[in-house]
């Protein structure tokens, strides 16, 4: 008889011992999974899309061939020294002015930090910018050498000044000190910065996978705005039994 | 003799239905109450299970994405932004010395010429027989007041004599906008 009247209250008790300790948590976990599931499968759609775009961008990327090699030579992803050398030196000779001292020196990001120098024209949005400082002097005539900048200027490259010194030279042996000689000298400073290709994408926040279209604005100001094609050099015949005879 | 009701008679004969069937209704209360916390516990489990599978998922698509065939979209699009950057930024130095060309006074020539991008500013030492020239000169750099112009601000006033020549050298910095 004791034990039916103590039934209820223990059952009560053991009930909300139940609720409070077993039930709730057990709801409260589960309703955090359900969230935690439902963003996952959000992550996860969202990737997908993601995905999806790229794969529709990697087809568009085909689909501009001609268009990448533009963006590729005028950025290209490494110095490529012999194409400037060249290219400058070709510039140079067409125009019938000198130049000497050609040096093409690159400087990495972190030799650039090191040194606390601020490149000319450098980008701040991408830090694998790398600088490649390319210096030469130049004699001729101020209309050859302006010729030889515009030039250098118009390159399908990307080619920026640091400094540029002009200063007449008198011709040797010129007897009459006074007059001014249209000879100069130009001692010139470029930046042929280059950009490293990617290894792997760092995370997928390129507004690209949003837009899901290039922005092409680039190559239109490329076509626009250059107009000096950029020699592509081409190995030549190799092999000699001594390497030291000319 | 105390009168003394012996009478077995219950007094409280009518109960409710709560009352009457209490313990059977708590029973059934707990009973429901394991049912929920088991139905609740399977569905945390299952939905962990979900979670790691579509994690796992998501790794494995990420890593794809990231490694695959989409980083050179990528690239692409980068290389693009960072030369239009690279574009507005670069300095026209034959736009500068058709400028100079222009604003050359008569009997003024340059004997140097030097720019620096870091300070984005032309140096020039000029040269001319007469102080008159020197002035009318830093005066055609300047230009007229209120004028948009390539040159932003045009500073000179230093001079010396070259008894060499015999002319008058003078300097001129020019900043570029």
């Amino acid at each position: 008889m004791r034990l039916k009247i103590l039934l209820a209250p223990i059952l009560m008790i053991v009930i909300i011992v139940a609720v409070i300790w077993f039930v709730v948590p057990a709801y409260q976990g589960m309703s955090q999974k359900r969230s935690e599931l439902k963003e996952s499968t959000a992550k996860l759609e969202d990737l997908q899309n993601k995905s999806k775009t790229a794969d529709k961008l990697v087809g568009d990327l085909q689909a501009k061939s001609s268009e990448q090699a533009t963006v590729l030579t005028y950025l290209p992803a490494s110095t490529l020294e012999e194409q400037i050398i060249d290219n400058l030196n070709y510039i140079a000779s067409a125009e019938g002015v000198s130049i000497y001292n050609l040096s093409v020196k690159t400087i990495s990001p972190q030799e650039i930090a090191a040194a606390g120098i601020v490149a000319a024209n450098k980008s701040t949005k991408d830090q694998s910018l790398t600088l490649t400082e390319v210096s030469y002097g130049m004699v001729g005539s101020y209309d050859k050498i302006k010729n030889v900048l515009q030039k250098v200027f118009m390159l399908k490259r990307y080619n920026g000044v640091k400094s540029i010194s002009i200063k007449s030279v008198s011709s040797p042996g010129a007897e009459n000190k006074e007059t001014p000689s249209d000879n100069l000298q130009a001692d010139v400073k470029l930046a042929f910065d280059y950009l490293e290709g990617k290894e792997s994408l760092d995370n997928l926040d390129s507004p690209l996978f949003t837009t899901g279209t290039f922005d092409m604005k680039a190559v239109d100001d490329i076509n626009q705005l250059t107009s000096v094609e950029v020699i592509k050099i081409t190995p030549p015949a190799t092999g000699r039994a001594n390497p030291f005879l000319p | 003799m105390s009168d003394i009701n012996l009478t077995t008679e219950q007094k409280y004969e009518k109960k409710g239905f709560f009352s009457e069937n209490l313990v059977p209704i708590l029973f059934v209360i707990l009973v429901l109450c394991m049912a929920a916390y088991g139905i609740f516990y399977y569905l945390e489990g299952s939905m962990t299970s979900k979670i790691d599978n579509t994690d796992s998922q998501y790794d494995s698509q990420y890593a794809e994405l990231t490694t695959g065939n989409a980083k050179q979209a990528v690239d692409f699009q980068d290389r693009m932004d960072t030369i239009e950057d690279l574009m507005k930024t670069r300095p026209d130095i034959v736009k500068g010395l058709q400028e100079i060309e222009k604003r050359i006074a008569p009997g003024v020539y340059l004997k140097s010429y030097e720019y620096n991008a870091a300070t984005n500013q032309i140096t020039l030492v000029c040269a001319t027989n007469n102080y008159r020239s020197v002035a009318e000169q830093i005066l055609a750099f300047k230009g007229p007041a209120g004028e948009q112009s390539l040159f932003t601000n045009v500073t000179s006033g230093e001079t010396s004599f070259n008894l060499q020549e015999g002319r008058i050298e003078f300097k001129v910095v020019i900043s570029l906008s």
